[in-house]
């Protein structure tokens, strides 16, 4: 008996791998087939470079994350050094300063002295008051000429900008020249200068703090804010099936991810805080599959024109209420032998997509140290979604037999687009790139009741 | 890229038909399979064995994947009990024709239909098949004697 067993899948085997060459091409398929799989080769995206490129978007984010970090440190110590080259170069201007007084004190010193024949070039007495303002000579000559008056610039006023010395009359026991120049207006005012120059240094280290005191002022004057984001987004939502009761609904929690494209429009009416409103979109691709029992009833049998005998069952998904209803037909053979009541399984395998609008509107709070700052947000958000039926596949089992199921492609009743709300929070970091623009990391949770999600997002910020 | 799927199709197609209920599932696991292979056409290696055998066996994968996929009840329970084994005629047999024994196989239960198909035809052994449905070495050898029994029972029913 074995013999004859393995004589027998040694014939077919045989048989089957003989090349007979059927008259009616049985063994072909049909042309569409080619032309579809050729249409998908072209465009492939299969599952597995999907889940790669979610990947690499992935990595490729959190890379900019880790360079933009590393780059932030780079600049927090570039602009320490800054602050310690601003400081030293502040502090000898105060050394110039002190060294200028210096000079003040040899110059009047000179000034009564008698008996000065010989010119004295005091060209190594330069006061260096600031690099852009003044390196003013001082020369002191001997004339024979009459004593000049105190009065200087013969006969001509005085006018703004000309040094005026007066020496004490007693002193002028030589008449001495004094060549002028016309001199910034700031320096005829040399204290009120120093104590300017004085409280900058002191205030020095606390405004650096806070980058460029100048530009944190401009900064604060834009009111406006436009911005985009790409991010990642994970959504969850509660699918549901059931075969036309609802006694044997089955309900899963269904998680997807995508990306996210979100552009926002912001406004600051007061220091630190923002209002914003956006618009965000995502496409969601499910893929389900459900195992649902059923009954059979023989009284929905009926006949089909070409004599197959079917029976029908109403089967109706539904992904955060939206969804709808089929006509499936099962193929009945006719010794299938089913009777009413037999359970069944229909075993339902379906690719849905879900194309979500969103428009949040939140309140922000924004705080900057430096350039790195820290924002938190909160709002409200009103979604809407729409629902695409992509494709389904089921089979029909019952004890005695099994067979695939046809899904009709009309829907007994659908909902396929509805708005949702619900409420939104985040957080997120910061970095003020220049006076206007600034890059963002958001982390932002948005709940409801249907749906929850969860978006990584990183983005660019532009004020004006 | 046309050129090769015309040359080899009626060879995969038949080796889907084998592995499916009927045609029309032959045809969505051909379709499947097709893009497989030419997906993974560079990664094919001609010294490690002929383009005849590489692609077939994607086309298996592309079977057992579309099985998995949408035939949870690829159960390999007893589905009846085949208690009277006919004696086999040689004669009986030879009359078969390629299409009329894929019919057969075709009405196979998934189980009997897949470890029947994996072990004689393919060449695949009980462990390799316990692997890669996820089932015992028993119960795979256990489907493959039933297979055969109702691949007798059905082909003498034909005549």
């Amino acid at each position: 008996m074995e013999e004859e067993k393995d004589e027998l899948a040694k014939f077919i085997r045989n048989r089957l791998v003989q090349s007979d060459d059927a008259d009616d091409d049985w063994d072909l398929p049909d042309l569409e087939v080619w032309r579809q799989a050729k249409e998908q080769i072209a465009n492939q995206v299969t599952v597995s470079e999907k889940r790669d490129r979610k990947w690499a978007i992935l990595w490729f984010t959190l890379a900019l994350l880790l360079s933009s970090l590393l780059y932030i440190g780079y600049l927090t110590r570039k602009n320490q050094n800054l602050i310690k080259q601003v400081q030293e170069q502040a502090f000898a201007m105060v050394d110039l300063q002190d060294h200028n007084h210096e000079l003040s004190r040899q110059l009047a010193a000179v000034l009564p002295t008698p008996n000065l024949k010989e010119e004295v070039d005091l060209s190594a007495i330069t006061a260096k008051v600031s690099p852009n303002r003044l390196h003013q000579k001082v020369k002191l000559m001997d004339v024979q000429e009459p004593p000049i008056q105190p009065q200087m610039n013969s006969g001509k006023e005085p006018s703004h900008g000309d040094l005026k010395v007066t020496a004490p009359e007693k002193s002028l026991e030589y008449p001495i020249q004094v060549e002028t120049k016309p001199l910034n207006p700031a320096l005829l005012m040399p204290e009120r200068h120093l104590l300017s120059q004085t409280e900058f240094l002191r205030v020095l280290p606390f405004k650096s703090r806070q980058w460029a005191p100048s530009a944190v002022e401009r900064v604060n004057e834009n009111n406006w804010e436009i911005g985009v984001h790409l991010g990642l987004s994970s959504l969850q939502i509660l699918t549901a099936a059931n075969l036309g009761k609802e006694d044997n609904e089955v309900e899963q929690l269904e998680q997807t991810q995508t990306e996210t494209f979100h552009l926002h429009l912001a406004y600051s009416s007061k220091t630190n805080w923002w209002i914003k409103a956006g618009v965000q979109y995502g496409e969601y691709a499910y893929e389900n599959s459900y195992q649902l029992k059923t009954e059979y009833d023989e009284s929905k049998e009926y006949t089909k024109p070409d004599g197959t005998v079917v029976n029908t069952v109403q089967l109706r998904t539904s992904y955060a209420n939206l969804g709808g209803t089929q006509q499936v037909e099962i193929d009945v053979p006719d010794d299938a032998d089913l009777k009413t009541g037999d359970l069944t399984l229909v075993d339902v395998f379906e690719k849905q997509r879900i194309k979500a609008w969103q428009f949040p509107i939140s309140l922000e709070y924004r705080l900057r140290n430096k350039r790195l700052g820290w924002q938190l947000h909160a709002g409200l958000l009103a979604s809407f979604w729409t629902l695409e039926w992509a494709e389904a596949y089921g089979t029909f089992e019952s004890s005695k037999y099994e067979s695939a199921i046809k899904f009709e492609e009309k829907l007994l009743d659908s909902k396929t687009t509805q708005m949702l709300l619900g409420i939104q929070g985040g957080m997120g970091v910061h970095y003020q790139m220049s006076q206007r623009l600034h890059l963002r990391a958001d982390l932002l949770f948005q709940y409801q009741k249907e749906a929850q999600r969860q978006n990584v997002e990183l983005g660019i910020g532009y004020q004006f | 890229m046309e050129k090769l799927y015309h040359q080899y199709e009626r060879y995969w197609f038949r080796t889907c038909l084998r592995y499916s209920r009927n045609r029309s599932e032959a045809q969505d696991i051909m379709q499947e399979g097709v893009i497989m292979v030419f997906r993974d056409l560079q990664q094919f290696d001609p010294s490690r064995g002929a383009f005849k055998s590489w692609s077939n066996r994607i086309m298996i994968n592309a079977a057992l994947r579309f099985l998995k996929k949408h035939q949870w009840q690829l159960s390999f329970e007893d589905l009846m009990a085949i208690n009277k084994v006919h004696s086999f005629d040689q004669r009986t047999v030879e009359n078969l024709s390629a299409k009329e024994i894929i019919k057969v196989i075709q009405q196979l239960p998934s189980g009997y239909r897949l470890v029947f198909n994996m072990y004689e035809i393919e060449g695949y052994s009980h462990r390799e098949i316990a692997e890669v449905l996820n089932i015992s070495v028993g119960t795979s050898k256990s489907q493959l004697s039933k297979a055969k029994k109702m691949l007798r029972q059905k082909i003498e029913s034909l005549y």
